[in-house]
């Protein structure tokens, strides 16, 4: 636990906590980010920090909705696609001998399919959404977790308190559940720390060229694509989404290598 | 012999892998919602055009005849004609390829001009080049590309006037100079990715056994480095180059996309907002095929380079 609080308390924890908080506030901080006021294209100022946009809306509120939009989705594809990993990864790794070689096969010909170009063709088909976006992950993001809980389980599997546990004859789904799984699943948080960041990335990218969520949303990547044909005169609208793309995926990298050093160790 | 078994493996792993890749196309013509005849020939199609459609792909018949009816149409170079312009989409390839493939060859070299000596100098030269190198390249890889094209843009074409916004010029001299910012955004985005890895792969090839034996016996710094690090540290770090084939092309389809680059990025983009079919089919096939050919190249690459492979 006090390497969770170490984290926590890291720079890059506590930027990560107030990015949070603002995404769970931003409906009662900013209640109306739609509005449209006489308040056109203003430069940043201070009762508008981002400025505003063409239809007077302030631009800080739209980063606070998107920001709220963008983290929920990040978080949802990395839970969709760890539960897939380490379903996949952990039965492979469980089970071994047959199913483990299938495991290593499939692992093997994922890694290599162009994943980026199979997102945009799948979201291309299915239409944008945010279903789309979950069942791209579930296809193609869980190819990390499964190694990471294939490898953890097979070593934990061999551990002494587990063949004990096997021994005096405790069956095989609580020695799963309550010895194997804990164990395994460290590193897998771990790494889905720093994946929340790069899911957002990801889904700001699919969503900027237009294929993951409808014309319209308030999510970071659709901000900058709607503010780039003003990138002249109102460069607001384009640099400041950007700018919360870059703080939350730097903060979940550093947070989750702050998470990854050992408890009471240095640097 | 090693490396022969190994060409023969990858290649019998990219097979299933075009396989899969021709599969997805012709799934996607299954799970769009609404007739796939009509997303196939356009909305303004005829029903004459409609049944010729159906012949042509097989639709009526079971999902084994369609696949191998692609497959079929595949191997002929068919890819299907575009439903907004009527061209064949082999045409298309052919007459905007060129743009990506110039751009995509020039930031990656780029990319790796850049990475090498940075790599390198991160890799042997201690800790705290390394920690900033580490530290760069987190904020660097987290840089939005589409974004950064758009601040480059900004600052170097809009406010600054030395490049210009976009477009890909003409003659040998407006060539580079619209090349020069796409060039910058691509290395931006794939250089950092090879410096960590360079960096590391370098770092630990200078902790082997043999690099501190020579290192010990007075062999010369630069001449161990060159011969000895840099041996063992490379093919990883081109398998890793195989590895981002998929990123570059994603890189690409942005990077065109920001700069108004009319090249195969900016077909795919175009295509999927008018809903062409088979033009997006068409690309995911072709792209994706250059993606595993690029694994495939890469991982044999770097198997040659290994020093192990010789013995």
């Amino acid at each position: 636990m006090s390497r969770w609080r170490r984290a926590l308390r890291s720079p890059s924890g506590v930027v990560l906590m107030v990015l949070v908080l603002v995404a769970v506030a931003a409906p009662w901080l900013w209640s109306a980010p739609r509005d449209i006021t006489r308040e056109r294209l203003q430069s940043p100022r201070f009762a508008h920090p981002f400025g505003s946009t063409r239809l007077g809306q302030d631009v800080l509120a739209q980063v606070g909705h998107a920001l709220r939009v963008d983290l929920t989705l990040g978080v949802a594809a990395v839970a969709v696609s760890a539960a897939v990993g380490v379903l996949l990864g952990g039965a492979a790794g469980y089970l071994g001998g047959l199913v483990d070689r299938g495991f290593v096969l499939l692992a093997d010909l994922t890694q290599a399919l162009p994943v980026a170009l199979l997102l945009i063709a799948l979201a291309f088909a299915l239409g944008t959404g945010a279903s789309t976006i979950l069942i791209a992950f579930a296809l193609f993001g869980w190819l990390p977790y499964a190694r990471l809980a294939r490898s953890s389980v097979a070593r934990v599997r061999d551990l002494e308190y587990v063949r004990a546990a096997e021994l005096l004859g405790i069956p095989a789904h609580r020695v799963v559940t309550r010895h194997v799984v804990p164990n395994a699943l460290d590193q897998v948080i771990v790494y889905a720390a720093a994946d929340v960041g790069v899911a957002v990335q990801t889904i700001a990218a699919l969503a900027f060229i237009g294929v993951s969520l409808p014309d319209g949303t308030l999510e970071l990547g659709r901000m900058i694509a709607t503010g780039a044909p003003r990138l002249r005169d109102a460069w607001w609208l384009t640099v400041f989404p950007g700018l919360m793309l870059v703080v939350v995926g730097v903060a979940c990298g550093r947070f989750a290598r702050h998470l990854a050093e050992p408890a009471g160790g240095g640097r | 012999m090693r490396i022969l078994r190994i060409a023969v493996r990858r290649v019998l792993l990219g097979v299933p892998l075009l396989v899969i890749l021709l599969l997805v196309t012709v799934a996607l013509q299954k799970i769009t919602p609404g007739d796939p005849a009509r997303a196939l020939a356009g909305p303004r199609a005829s029903e004459e055009v409609l049944a010729a459609t159906r012949v042509k792909y097989r639709l009526d018949d079971g999902v084994v005849a369609q696949f191998t009816s692609a497959v079929g149409r595949a191997v002929r170079g068919d890819l299907g004609v575009s439903n907004r312009s009527d061209v064949p989409v082999t045409d298309l390839l052919v007459e905007r390829g060129p743009r990506s493939v110039l751009l995509a060859a020039v930031g990656l070299g780029a990319s790796v001009l850049i990475a090498f000596p940075l790599g390198l100098a991160a890799g042997t030269r201690g800790r705290r080049l390394r920690s900033a190198v580490d530290q760069a390249g987190l904020v660097l890889m987290n840089l939005p590309t589409y974004w950064l094209a758009l601040v480059v843009v900004l600052v170097f074409a809009l406010r600054l006037e030395w490049f210009p916004t976009g477009g890909t010029g003409s003659g040998w001299w407006g060539t580079i100079h619209h090349l020069v910012l796409p060039t910058a955004v691509m290395a931006a985005a794939i250089a950092p990715v090879l410096v960590r890895s360079l960096a590391a792969s370098v770092e630990r090839a200078m902790r082997s056994d043999h690099v501190v034996t020579a290192l010990a016996a007075g062999i010369p710094r630069a001449q161990v480095i060159r011969r000895h690090v840099v041996r063992n540290a490379l093919p990883p770090v081109v398998t890793l180059l195989g590895l981002q084939a998929g990123g570059v092309l994603f890189g690409l389809v942005v990077v065109e996309l920001s700069f108004g680059i009319n090249g195969l990025g900016t077909l795919l983009f175009d295509s999927v907002r008018n809903r062409d079919f088979p033009v997006v089919q068409g690309l995911t096939l072709v792209l994706g095929a250059c993606v595993v050919v690029a694994n495939l190249l890469a991982d044999l690459v770097g198997a040659v380079l290994d020093p192990r492979s010789s013995t």
